[in-house]
């Protein structure tokens, strides 16, 4: 689930940045991300890639919701009905759903991305994706909840680091950010579901090989 | 659903680190209790003639018969040199339990690892690979401790490494603990009794007879104590480092002080360390100070400190020295516990406020958290299962305010000062056997409850989180072994 406000107007249909990334994880890129096809088509957009046979192979699936350019914030959650294979995108209350066959690709050692499908030079520029606009907050569950709100606003009072050690242990989450001042710093922002998944803004130097710790 | 939980967090803080898996591989080479420390590092107790290499082992007595005919057995002694032919010969030196325990009980790299990786251990891994364990060895980082004077009790120190401890257990004797607390009796079975500072130490002969040699080789020379800055021989290091015609450069001077002492010696320190570091006569000065959590609590556990007063000295060397690193070395014990967070984010304000490219690290300030092993009435292990939940939300905060890379652009917790808490929360987590448990808690309660007595302290106002705790401490009957 994810808080965005979105800048359509800095995203130019046929271009690279028609394109941007909210929360992603790369390789076949999984996730939300933000959509404009023309100045009247602006879509929120689930995608996934799932794989069923050899002989049907990997198949990319979307679903698709026309937010009519809202540059407002707006709750926006891809909430994934494994029981029933279904993926339903909700935007605001609104939702949509595509039922799938086979099973959802291993994306267990894809990287998990804010505010673009993927950064690393690895990938083709037209398909890094990044995103114009403002996440304010994320909260990735291991099971479908229904406690955003509740969960987003247990952080409110969080006003000092002190108060962060105040959170409870969320065992439903594996990760939940809000970006405000108290829970950040130049380089990271908390994991405030107290799993200590703290997540670290990118950058290429970070990366290098010799220099990961 | 508990067993993934326990996996999910361990994952969650698991981290690995090429450099050190490094360092650990090669020292597997040898054998898996290899470690560097036993030949680079030493540890020279003056005041009561003993020696150990790497902080963690127990001391062992300086033969005064092998000092006679060779000054350096302050380091090289006959027992070290036992223990450096155990590790050659590819065994684990009992005394070496501490790094046995966090390897044994976790993934995490132990300090032989992180002794052995350091610049003063790390290039002389060959030359001492090849050596003969009967070789005397001149150490790169030494640490010397003159005298016992302090004018602090830490509760967990005793009478060997503080005067003030020597004045109270003989006016109160040991504590009414199962293992007798501090009795004096138990300085002399282990033959620990200090030199006074009036009187002659043939030890601190031998080390200024040392002294010439061994000062032109160190990578790293520390003064501990007692408190070094109540001894007159620290003095005269620091005056020998002035007026020397060709000072040593290349020396990384630690000095260890706990702060807390008058204004005047304060003074007089920053005075030579400006001296010493404009004049480029060191490489690096640091001070390593000590405080174990925040504020009363912090009080508490280290008697003679004000907090307050403390922490205003280590702004003003921080702001009047803009050269020098301050490192905290903590001894995190069970009173610690309740407010680390805020020592954890009072250090990462130093570092922030303080950071420069004028220190040899741009971080002014580190965390160093080595976990209490004795007395065991005081170590983590004693508290109830829950604080560990404490330990491990600490983890995560000192882990969101560490650096992505450690280089000096970045200010923040390195990966070291991680480690060590999350480690700390291993240990808490690792198994202890119940009878000894209780007999642990049952001391802590008695020890306090003395404590207060004798110093006029309140255990349960300073601590309200741990009242429920302490009282039912008190409650536990002595255990029959």
């Amino acid at each position: 689930m994810v808080r965005v406000k979105i800048d359509w107007d800095s995203m130019k249909a046929g271009t690279p940045t028609h394109e941007g990334g909210i929360v992603a994880k790369n390789g076949r890129h999984c996730g939300l991300s933000a959509l404009k096809l023309s100045d009247n088509e602006t879509y929120i957009k689930a995608q996934f890639w799932t794989w069923e046979s050899r002989e049907v192979g990997v198949e990319f699936r979307d679903v698709w919701i026309d937010v009519k350019s809202n540059s407002e914030y707006m709750d926006i959650a891809m909430i994934h009905d494994k029981e029933n294979k279904k993926m339903i995108i909700d935007v605001d209350g609104n939702q949509k759903s595509i039922d799938y066959t086979g099973e959802i690709i291993d994306y267990r050692d894809s990287w998990i991305w804010v505010g673009a499908n993927n950064s690393l030079d690895s990938c083709a520029p037209e398909h890094r994706g990044f995103l114009f606009g403002e996440v304010e907050s994320i909260a990735i569950y291991n099971c479908i909840v229904n406690t955003f709100e509740s969960e987003i606003n247990n952080h409110l009072d969080v006003k000092t680091n002190e108060d962060l050690l105040s959170l409870p242990f969320n065992e439903e989450a594996a990760a939940v950010y809000s970006f405000t001042e108290e829970t950040k710093t130049p380089y990271k922002i908390f994991d405030i579901s107290m799993n200590g998944n703290h997540m670290i803004l990118f950058d290429k130097k970070w990366m290098a090989e010799e220099s990961l710790l | 659903m508990a067993d993934t939980n326990e996996k999910k967090r361990k994952i969650a803080i698991d981290d690995d680190s090429p450099v050190y898996v490094d360092v650990r591989d090669k020292l597997n080479e040898v054998g898996p209790g290899f470690c560097l420390a036993k030949w680079t590092q030493v540890t020279m107790h003056l005041q009561l003639g003993h020696t150990h290499s790497c902080h963690h082992p127990s001391t062992h007595q300086i033969s005064l018969k092998e000092l006679k005919r060779n000054p350096t057995a302050l380091h090289n002694t006959n027992f070290k040199k036992r223990r450096r032919k155990e590790m050659l010969d590819g065994q684990r030196p009992a005394e070496c339990d501490y790094c046995w325990n966090v390897e044994d009980n976790s993934d995490r790299f132990s300090d032989r690892t992180f002794k052995s990786g350091e610049n003063w251990s790390k290039p002389y891994m060959d030359e001492i690979k090849q050596l003969n364990w009967r070789e005397d060895y001149n150490p790169k980082y030494v640490e010397v401790a003159f005298s016992n004077a302090c004018n602090f009790k830490c509760s967990y120190c005793g009478p060997a490494f503080s005067s003030a401890w020597v004045q109270e257990v003989e006016k109160f004797g040991g504590y009414p603990t199962t293992d007798e607390f501090n009795d004096p009796k138990h300085l002399l079975y282990e033959n620990k009794i200090p030199f006074k500072q009036t009187e002659a130490n043939p030890y601190v002969d031998a080390f200024w007879k040392w002294w010439p040699d061994l000062y032109r080789d160190l990578h790293t020379f520390r003064i501990t104590g007692g408190e070094p800055l109540m001894s007159q021989d620290t003095w005269k290091v620091l005056d020998y480092i002035i007026e020397h015609p060709d000072p040593n450069r290349k020396l990384n001077l630690a000095i260890n002080s706990n702060l807390g002492i008058p204004d005047k010696l304060v003074d007089k320190f920053i005075e030579k360390i400006q001296r010493i570091c404009d004049e480029d006569r060191v490489n690096e000065f640091v001070i390593f100070t000590s405080v174990d959590t925040w504020g009363e609590q912090a009080e508490y556990i280290r008697n003679g400190l004000q907090f307050n007063k403390f922490w205003d000295n280590c702004n003003k060397v921080l702001a009047k020295c803009p050269k020098v690193i301050l490192t905290y070395m903590v001894t995190y014990n069970a009173l610690s516990v309740p407010n680390y967070h805020k020592l954890i984010k009072g250090v990462y304000d130093l570092k922030t406020e303080y950071g420069s490219e004028d220190r040899y690290w741009n971080s002014a300030t580190f965390l160093d958290t080595s976990y209490l092993r004795h007395p065991k009435h005081q170590t983590v292990q004693v508290l109830e299962p829950h604080w560990a939940d404490k330990i491990f939300k600490d983890a995560q905060l000192i882990d969101f305010l560490g650096v992505p890379l450690f280089e000096k652009e970045y200010i923040g917790y390195s990966d070291v000062e991680i480690q060590k808490i999350k480690r700390t929360y291993d240990w808490m987590k690792s198994p202890i056997d119940e009878k000894a448990l209780q007999t642990q808690r049952r001391n802590f309660g008695y020890y306090f409850r003395a404590h207060d007595e004798r110093r006029g302290t309140d255990f349960c106002k300073t601590f309200p989180e741990l009242e429920e705790f302490y009282r039912k401490c008190l409650e536990i009957n002595k255990i029959k072994w």
